[in-house]
């Protein structure tokens, strides 16, 4: 059965939130730049700029390590408002080529073209994506112009910053056949040297494997390996109007310094689950799973869950499980990031809502619904529960 | 460096075409003209809508500048200045 021909765009913004820093400020421009915060405090590079790359920066090293490769640079806090606005403006540009847009982070999309489009004139529309956001917003942008969603994502990176690349399934075999297995997305380090000990080195060498090798070695993942490795897919643009429901929803938070006080913790545990019950209050959302994410100050890091009795969005019924799975699995090291949050998520009402036990718990009921409507009208930061304040007796 | 003032200033701005441009504000005694806008961008805070403007001044300082709508009132929320 021949396939429909397809034409999808892959839209990934250079070193997104530098560069809108840099169009605002002149001052960063041509200079190194990281955004993440002050290095003297604990966190991580959310972006760096191309000039700080040179450097060895790198999205997700920690800012310790990036004022060791490069203590020319300058440390911004983020902006995340800033950002996602700006990125409501890129997104709003690529939807007037068209209506089937799907945003697959802050600063990347897959835009397919109209049926039957192809791939030269997908190059025409890049290019006129890319000059109408450098026109409007003096971004750059980098465009991967492909027959399926990943030959269009792994198009945009050929050529960055400000590329634009057309890839088809022989010019992906010619460019990647060659190289070594991680250099495909979805394939990290733990993968490759998985592929290595199957003696696989080389991407063409994972696409001649025998599936079911792979399948033994990887289970189902092993023949999305192999798709991948020879550029099929297909999977479709899911436009924004469409998209799937969420799966889980959550909050983590990389602590200032290694924290081992029992108080202190819980109190950031109390401010995450409320921070998640907002969420899924806000979106209409329930969950079935609490699951708790500890990081230690050696790097190690678990996850525990557990399966409520029904659905929920309280933020206190979330906190009760959270704080019993955090404390039956916190050994009293310090930790270095806590994160919470709600899995097998269930949009909208449930059919039939269980009845109160307890009278209190229907005030309860109230008593959020009463905050929430405060937050709605005054914002976030209008009232909290005593609980997740610190008590200063001075 | 980028130093978070959060202040409130007094701010002569220009209401056009369902737009607002700042135009120049007085910040410490002093007013200053805004040579550019950079860049725009808004944030919901509650019912309140937080329209943020950073601009440039003179000798290419920068500023960001916020129109809290619900106050009717400007702040001058970070800045970076020569020297």
């Amino acid at each position: 059965m021949e396939m429909a021909r397809r034409c999808i765009l892959h839209i990934d913004m250079d070193a997104f939130f530098a560069a809108v820093e840099a169009t605002m400020n002149e001052r960063y421009k041509g200079k190194p730049l990281i955004v993440g915060g002050d290095p003297s405090r604990r966190g991580v590079v959310s972006t760096a700029s191309y000039e700080a790359r040179r450097f060895g920066v790198r999205s997700g090293m920690s800012l310790a390590e990036a004022y060791y490769r490069c203590p020319q640079a300058i440390f911004i806090e983020g902006n995340p408002h800033k950002y996602v606005y700006i990125s409501g403006q890129v997104l709003r540009i690529v939807k007037t080529k068209s209506p089937r847009v799907e945003p697959y982070s802050i600063d990347e999309a897959f835009i397919e073209m109209d049926g039957g489009m192809a791939l030269e004139e997908g190059m025409e529309t890049g290019r006129e994506i890319k000059d109408e956001i450098r026109a409007q917003l003096s971004l750059t942008c980098s465009i991967g112009v492909a027959p399926n969603r990943y030959l269009a994502k792994m198009a945009s990176g050929v050529k960055k910053p400000d590329g634009l690349t057309m890839l088809d399934a022989d010019s992906f075999r010619r460019l990647f056949w060659t190289k070594p297995t991680d250099t495909l997305f979805g394939v990290g380090e733990k993968t490759a040297a998985a592929l290595r000990t199957l003696g696989i080195e080389t991407v063409r060498e994972l696409a001649v494997c025998p599936v079911n090798r792979l399948r033994a070695a990887f289970g189902v993942n092993g023949e999305a390996l192999k798709q991948i490795a020879n550029g099929i897919d297909c999977s479709p643009v899911t436009p924004y109007y469409e998209e799937a429901p969420q799966k889980s929803l959550g909050h983590e938070i990389t602590l200032d310094h290694d924290e081992e006080d029992r108080e202190s913790l819980l109190r950031t545990l109390l401010s995450l689950c409320e921070e998640v019950g907002r969420d899924l209050r806000k979106e209409d959302y329930r969950g079935r799973i609490v699951v708790v994410k500890i990081r230690f100050s050696d790097f190690k890091t678990i996850t525990r869950q557990r399966a409520l009795n029904g659905l929920t969005n309280d933020s206190e019924g979330i906190f009760r499980i959270a704080r019993e799975l955090f404390l039956g699995n916190w050994p009293g090291t310090p930790l270095r990031l806590i994160g919470v949050s709600a899995a097998e998520l269930v949009h909208g009402e449930p059919k039939e809502e269980e009845p109160a036990l307890f009278e209190t718990e229907d005030r309860r009921k109230i008593a959020v619904r009463a905050v929430d409507a405060l937050k709605d009208r005054f914002g976030e930061s209008i009232l909290c529960k005593a609980a997740q304040m610190r008590y200063d007796p001075a | 460096m980028i130093e978070s003032i959060e202040e409130p200033i007094e701010v002569l701005g220009l209401f056009r075409g369902g737009g607002l441009q700042p135009l120049r504000f007085r910040w410490k005694n002093r007013v200053i003209q805004v040579r550019k806008v950079t860049g725009d961008w808004s944030v919901n805070d509650g019912r309140d809508r937080i329209y943020y403007f950073s601009v440039l001044g003179d000798n290419s300082d920068y500023y960001e500048l916020s129109y809290h709508t619900r106050k009717l009132a400007w702040q001058l929320s970070r800045v970076w200045l020569a020297g």
